[in-house]
């Protein structure tokens, strides 16, 4: 991982960010800062400027779910959402819109850095090592590990990283239960909690671009209770 | 609550109005008719006491005697009706002024009927005759009473009591419908303009309703809100209290870092008691719905989640697709509640388990732990918020609170008890839907 990981923080409160960045200067980030919305749209003009984005939901006047429904799919930089504690609908949403994971704020400083550096590992395009470069093909899905990049027949497929992840290990696992401890660690790089439904939403997408892709056929299978299976041809 | 049959208020004003009418219609008809019967009958009784006067009076000018009572009554045993001879009588000539016929005294006669009667040979005579007939009147209730015209009344003074039931108890039903929508948590429920423009009573009672339930929800929900912004305003500080704590280990030797991991924790319960807080007032703002959900798609998704963060209690739990009203958050609110504070109150290894069971018109849920169940006095008030048992130091109490409320808000109850020997079993109860 690069030394100097550029963030862009936007939240409202300005006493906060300051604190948050020095925060996370001291880790080793170097972090700008906008405090709404419309500051914060200047600053993501050119995809790749920053390596990763946390977004502030409650914001007054647009929030954080708006910025980031007009920054994707042109801004593919990793976003993290504070969301408000308890707000489930917010955290889903976010990830449904393409936020790549989601922390409660307020939130221990400790996590936010880890939550962000597992956000960072898996974003960084894998190095061809090991099975990692392998091309995977199955049922007209052909998933390059090593160019991060899925055709469905031929036909390129837009995935998140996090989406991608996912196809990528129920590839791997083809036949065979993938439990969501398993997937959330391989993922999203850290461990399930209770009541986490981050990777339940991630797997809905892939299945929804699957689907869109060629429809009438429902690859990846739910196991009450142990996980998701992508079924065998 | 459901009201007994027998004291619905239906029942109540129909059976008085259905009395009294009847009652006052039967007296009314029965007295009328008494009267004019009694009437016709001081005709027939002229008419005959008269044709009689002249026969008599005949006779005593042809034969210049008196005629003797016995013949009176002799003459008179052919007469089918024996009742309306009048017994006494006297004829008297007014030429003379003797009395030719009975000796009685006249004014002891009851309503006495006199005629002047005028023979053919041209002397008059006035003819006293007492009208008084032994009254029958037992018989003739009696009589009345199982005749067809009293079946009549019957049925008319029924149809006269359902109307005016009707008409008081519908608007009154109604009413109380609208009072159960905003008991169950539609705080926009009003009643609709057919009642609220009423000019009696019920209108009134409608109107005083209305005014009454904007107040509550008004109420409501200014106190919703006072309550979500200062949770929200508590959060800022909180956020930055995390940050600068953090700033402040970054700082700090290791040694020192357990003083940075206190005010993480302190900070941590405070966050806990807001999200409490936030949640029990969000349950008010909640979509009121009345679409039908099946059961396991709520319990499966949170018995698997307590199946994975409680991994320490097996839960029993066999999927039913059983069907209830309402909004599946907020079962799923209650039920989580419960399984979080069976799981934090009861031994590591303890069973919890959850039944689902149909009956007839309900849904229900039980859970039940094998902790050491609750005395009785816990018992009563356990659902009250903020209240806390002895050696509970986790939590606020109010998960209970909001898993009542929540089950409220589905139209259902949420009741507690602890059969001696087993821990503690809660009951959730919904309408089927």
């Amino acid at each position: 991982m690069s030394d100097n990981v550029k963030l862009l923080l936007v939240d409202d409160d300005q006493e906060l960010c300051d604190l948050m960045g020095q925060y996370l200067q001291s880790e080793g980030f170097e972090v700008s800062f906008a405090h709404s919305v419309e500051q914060a749209l200047p600053l993501l003009q050119h995809d790749g400027q920053y390596d990763l984005l946390i977004f502030d939901i409650m914001m007054p006047g647009q929030t954080g779910l708006e910025l980031l429904q007009q920054v994707r799919p042109r801004v593919r930089t990793p976003v993290i959402m504070l969301t408000g504690r308890g707000d489930d609908i917010d955290r889903i949403i976010g990830l449904e819109m393409g936020a790549d994971d989601y922390l409660a704020k307020p939130c221990n400083p400790r996590e936010l850095v880890a939550r962000i550096r597992a956000v960072l590992r898996r974003s960084v395009p894998l190095s061809g090592v090991e099975d990692h470069s392998t091309i995977l093909n199955l049922h007209n899905i052909e998933l390059d590990a090593g160019k991060r990049r899925v055709t469905v027949a031929g036909n390129p497929i837009e995935l998140t990283s996090a989406e991608f992840n996912v196809l990528a290990e129920l590839m791997r696992a083809v036949g065979s239960i993938v439990s969501k401890d398993e997937l959330t660690e391989k993922v999203l790089h850290r461990k399930l909690t209770a009541y986490d439904r981050a990777i339940d939403v991630h797997v809905s997408r892939v299945r929804q671009k699957l689907a869109a892709a060629m429809p009438s056929s429902e690859l990846i299978k739910t196991v009450r209770g142990a996980g998701y299976m992508l079924v065998n041809e | 609550m459901a009201i007994r049959w027998y004291k619905r208020l239906f029942l109540k004003i129909f059976i008085t109005v259905w009395v009294t009418s009847f009652l006052v219609i039967a007296l009314t008809a029965f007295v009328v008719g008494h009267l004019s019967e009694k009437e016709r009958d001081r005709d027939v009784l002229s008419a005959r006491v008269l044709g009689q006067a002249e026969l008599m009076i005949d006779r005593y000018e042809r034969n210049g005697r008196l005629p003797a009572m016995k013949e009176w009554r002799r003459s008179h045993d052919d007469l089918r009706e024996k009742r309306w001879f009048p017994i006494k009588v006297q004829i008297v000539a007014l030429s003379s002024g003797k009395v030719i016929f009975g000796r009685e005294n006249i004014r002891k006669f009851r309503e006495p009927l006199t005629l002047k009667v005028t023979s053919d040979s041209g002397s008059e005579y006035q003819v006293v005759a007492e009208t008084h007939l032994p009254p029958n009147l037992g018989a003739k209730l009696f009589g009345f009473f199982l005749s067809v015209q009293v079946g009549l009344l019957m049925v008319v003074a029924g149809i006269a009591a359902l109307l005016i039931s009707l008409m008081v108890v519908r608007p009154v039903n109604r009413l109380r419908q609208y009072t159960c929508d905003l008991y169950n948590g539609d705080l926009s429920a009003r009643t609709d303009d057919s009642l609220s423009r009423r000019g009696d009573e019920i209108g009134e009672l409608s109107r005083e309703f209305n005014q009454m339930a904007e107040y509550v929800e008004q109420t409501l929900q200014s106190n919703t809100h006072l309550l979500q912004d200062v949770s929200h305003e508590l959060r800022a500080p909180l956020a930055r209290l995390q940050m600068a704590a953090g700033l402040a280990g970054q700082k700090m030797s290791d040694t020192d870092q357990q003083y940075i991991e206190r005010i993480n924790q302190e900070c941590e319960r405070i966050n806990r008691l807001i999200d409490e807080i936030l949640r029990l007032s969000r349950l008010e703002q909640m979509e009121v719905s009345d679409q039908p959900f099946v059961l396991n798609s709520v319990i499966d998704t949170l018995v698997d989640d307590f199946r994975f963060s409680a991994s320490q209690h097996p839960i029993e739990w066999h999927p039913v697709a059983y069907r209830i009203k309402g909004n599946p958050a907020l079962l799923e609110r209650a039920l989580s509640n419960i399984l979080g504070n069976a799981v934090k109150h009861t031994p590591a290894g303890t069973q919890i388990s959850i039944v689902a069971e149909l009956t007839a018109d309900k849904v229900n849920i039980r859970i039940t732990d094998q902790g050491e169940g609750l005395s009785a006095e816990q018992l009563a008030k356990m659902f009250k918020p903020f209240v806390r048992f002895t050696g509970q130091q986790n939590g606020y109490g109010l998960g209970l609170s909001i898993a009542q409320r929540a089950t409220q808000l589905l139209g259902g109850s949420l009741t507690a008890s602890s059969p001696a020997g087993a821990g503690l079993e809660l009951l959730l109860s919904f309408p089927k839907a």
